[in-house]
């Protein structure tokens, strides 16, 4: 067909419309051309043709036509000759039907002869129409016919209408159809589009491309184009004919589904895993999960220690991490954390003596652990020192490899020493050891370090006597702690670590009583015996309480216990952004602090300098002068003994003797922080990490097994 | 319904109001000073919104008893904060005790008097 027709499609419409009667294509095509097309239209071509009406129905039939057609006849070549004379056709009613009858398909053929002899509209409306027509095509899957049929029509109509139908093949014809009639096109449109919603989308993007594949296409020959469209309808029945673009689109939209990511996150375990090795606190359910957990934040927990360094009040921390790297040594080495728990179970430095052991092991690895447990389960005191002396020497031996290793050694000798009397639950005797190792330990630390590990030797010391004195408690603990004792050393480590020599050493004396505090928190999900204390560990506000009846007469709890609890907290007042004065979360956290430094059978009150002032600092805003620091302390303590008088008054209020978390709860809408519309649990989400929540706020996840502590 | 708690709110108010001013009245004639009236009604303001949180403390304290009943146990739970108070109460309630007369009422009462004293 000539574009430059003078035949506007509209014309020619009308022109059949008015001469011809309206009749089922295969009447009127039977009826004027006996050409040879409509012998070979089969019936079901006429039937198909019976009910042409819809542009749909059109479309339809044409895509099935031409697909047979294309089936039938390869070449395209021969397809537009075909259209040629097809079109030759289109201006008169009879070739239109005899195209109609050659093609099975007398409306649709005139209808496409119309559209190719109609001005070239925009690409767009081409495009689309033929991405339309490609779905209903593609859906037919009868993409050789398509072909063959756009083939037919495009290249011979129209230049532009030709191009986008030949490429289009079935959908191109359809649309050409479609275009043509006015009417009938915009409801082939809504219908293809509803049909094919995505490829429309992806049409409009591929629209240039589409042209351009359109002519790349014709340019390349039908059969190619046959072959890739039938690929392409293999692959996507929408996309269809398309050029590479419709490859493209098609690649989005299978993509995004195969790519589609409908997990939220990551598995909230793996996220508290992750949170428990970014310095989650102890009692970070890992902690008394797999060793695997232990290990992995074990291996953090190293990380950390080298990384960060601690003040004094992060020795605990420090010590945890050293732990943790113990630990590693210790659960790969179960031997020790066997022999040594029911060793332990009769001493209260259970805890001391394993992490001892695992700080041992993983120092001195194999010989040390293996030398002091063995030697500490066989032999008895005396062999414990023996054996101390031997770690002792064995640890300063592997000491000057590394700085951690000399930490280790230190806590490793106190560990020693405390493994061995646990086992021998001679406290005076083991104590006794123990001071000389610790002060053994003193002058080998470095500089700095002296001064932390005297006190975390002091530390130690009261609480390894501590320990013995309470036993039974620490038995259970000591067992589970030597896991997460590491998890809670690292943890408390990680938060403040500044200087690793110092935090190594004061590490290590803090740790036992940090493992031990801390192991509490994350035993309390284990099932400590302590649960009580535990889970107002778990409140802040219990922690004073806890440690004054703690400290002041429940010999069964354990003191380092405790204050490993406070050395825990410490580290979360600068996580904590409440008000020092104001907030109940952040004051016990001086309170460990405080114990730390005083001597077993002292409670002072004597929270660091540098804690206080920095948590003040960090509040205040501005500049704080360090004048204030005597105020503050003695502010400071006023408060946290109101805060424990109150909690313990609200427990003897319910007519217990124990501190619970409602105790606490109360405390908190005393102060204003918990109202009738605020709930705990806002303030557990604001302030509190994820473990300690998951610890407070029983939450189920599937697949994950729910310690709902009780409240 | 709101309107009636406002009602109600204004009312005690009021109450509360004249209960202060009857106070204030003599107290000053005790040490010879007079009330501004704003002073008494600050007072009254104060003493209105304190039994608010009063009520409020002595609800959360008698569930966290686990009780359904306000007790004077929950009073003296109260008033511990003000030695003043907490002693005064303490001898009330002992009398009340020793005359066998407990109303809880009556020590709420003296509470609030007490803490707008």
């Amino acid at each position: 067909m000539d574009p430059t027709e003078d035949l506007s499609a509209r014309v020619l419409l009308t022109h059949i419309l008015s001469t011809e009667t309206p009749r089922t294509p295969i009447t009127r095509s039977a009826s004027q051309q006996p050409s040879t097309s409509a012998t070979r239209s089969s019936s079901r071509l006429r039937n198909k043709n019976a009910v042409p009406r819809t542009p749909k129905a059109i479309l339809k039939r044409s895509q099935i036509h031409k697909l047979r057609e294309s089936i039938s006849r390869p070449s395209l070549n021969t397809t537009r000759k075909r259209t040629r004379s097809v079109s030759f056709r289109v201006s008169n009613m009879p070739a239109a039907n005899s195209m109609l009858l050659e093609d099975g398909e007398t409306p649709r053929h005139l209808l496409m002869n119309i559209l190719q002899t109609e001005p070239v509209r925009t690409p767009l409306v081409h495009g689309m129409a033929a991405s339309e027509g490609r779905q209903p095509s593609s859906a037919n899957s009868s993409k050789g016919r398509s072909i063959e049929l756009s083939g037919l029509d495009l290249p011979d109509l129209t230049i532009g209408a030709a191009n986008l139908v030949v490429e289009e093949s079935e959908q191109s014809s359809l649309t050409l159809s479609s275009l043509t009639l006015k009417t009938p096109f915009v409801e082939v449109r809504t219908e293809k589009r509803g049909l094919r919603r995505k490829a429309l989308q992806r049409r409009i993007i591929s629209e240039a491309g589409f042209d351009a594949a359109v002519d790349s296409r014709s340019m390349e020959g039908e059969t190619s184009s046959g072959k890739t469209e039938q690929r392409l309808s293999k692959t996507t029945f929408s996309e269809g004919f398309t050029l590479g673009l419709s490859k493209l689109c098609e690649s989005d939209i299978t993509s995004d589904i195969i790519h589609c990511d409908t997990a939220l996150f990551a598995q909230p375990g793996a996220m508290t895993d992750n949170l428990s090795i970014g310095g989650a606190e102890p009692q970070n359910g890992s902690l008394t999960a797999s060793k695997s957990q232990r290990e992995e934040e074990k291996h953090t927990g190293d990380d950390q220690m080298k990384d960060n360094a601690t003040v004094a009040e992060e020795e605990a921390g420090v010590a945890e991490s050293l732990d943790t790297v113990r630990e590693d040594a210790a659960n790969t080495e179960e031997e020790e954390n066997n022999v040594e728990a029911p060793t332990e179970e009769e001493g209260e430095a259970d805890s001391q003596n394993e992490e001892n052991a695992a700080v041992r092991s993983p120092s001195e690895e194999e010989e040390a652990a293996a030398e002091s447990q063995i030697e500490e389960e066989q032999d008895g005191v005396d062999s414990e020192p023996e054996e101390v002396a031997e770690t002792v020497s064995e640890e300063e031996d592997v000491a000057p490899d590394s700085h951690k290793a000399a930490v280790d050694i230190e806590p490793e000798e106190d560990a020693a020493k405390s493994q061995s009397e646990e086992e021998e639950e001679t406290a005076d005797y083991q104590r006794e050891q123990e001071v000389p190792a610790e002060e053994v330990e003193a002058p080998r630390s470095v500089g700095p370090l002296v001064v932390p590990v005297t006190e975390a030797a002091g530390d130690l010391d009261d609480a390894t006597e501590e320990g013995w004195s309470d036993g039974k408690s620490k038995a259970p603990s000591s067992l589970h702690m030597g896991s997460p004792e590491t998890h809670a050393s690292y943890t408390d480590a990680h938060p403040g670590a500044d200087k690793e020599s110092s935090f190594h050493l004061p590490e290590r004396a803090n740790d036992t009583e940090d493992r031990l505090l801390k192991d509490k928190s994350p035993e309390e999900a284990a099932e400590e015996e302590e649960e009580e204390e535990e889970e107002e560990e778990e409140e802040e506000e219990e922690e004073e309480e806890e440690d004054d009846d703690d400290s002041d007469g429940i010999p069964s709890k354990t003191p380092a216990f405790v204050r490993q609890k406070m050395i825990f907290f410490q580290p979360k007042p600068q996580n904590i952004p409440a008000s020092r004065t104001g907030e109940a979360i952040p004051v016990p956290k001086p309170k460990p602090v405080r114990k730390k430094g005083k001597g077993p059978a002292k409670k002072q009150t004597d929270l660091p300098k540098s804690y206080l002032m920095s948590v003040f600092k960090h509040f205040a805003k501005t500049k704080v002068s360090p004048d204030v620091y005597p105020v503050l302390k003695d502010i400071m303590d006023k408060y946290f003994d109101r805060l424990a008088e109150d909690l313990e008054t609200y427990a003897l209020h319910a007519k217990r003797k124990t501190i619970e978390v409602e105790d606490t709860e109360l405390l908190l809408r005393r102060q204003g922080h918990v109202s009738d519309t605020v709930p705990v649990e806002v303030l557990i989400e604001k302030y509190l990490r994820m473990e300690q929540r998951k610890l407070l706020i029983p939450i189920a996840t599937s697949g994950n097994v729910v310690f709902p502590k009780k409240r | 319904m709101s309107d009636d708690k406002d009602e109600t709110q204004q009312r005690l108010k009021a109450a509360i109001h004249f209960t202060v001013g009857r106070l204030c009245q003599k107290t000053g004639e005790d040490h010879q000073r007079g009330f501004s009236r704003q002073a008494v009604a600050a007072i009254a303001e104060t003493a209105f919104r304190q039994c608010d949180v009063f009520a409020k403390d002595l609800e959360a304290f008698a569930r966290h008893a686990k009780r359904s009943t306000v007790t004077s146990e929950d009073v003296k739970l109260i008033a511990r904060r003000s030695t003043a108070l907490s002693i005064h109460i303490q001898n009330k309630t002992e009398e009340l005790n020793q005359e066998k007369k407990s109303t809880g009422k009556r020590k709420s009462r003296d509470t609030e008097e007490e803490s707008k004293e």
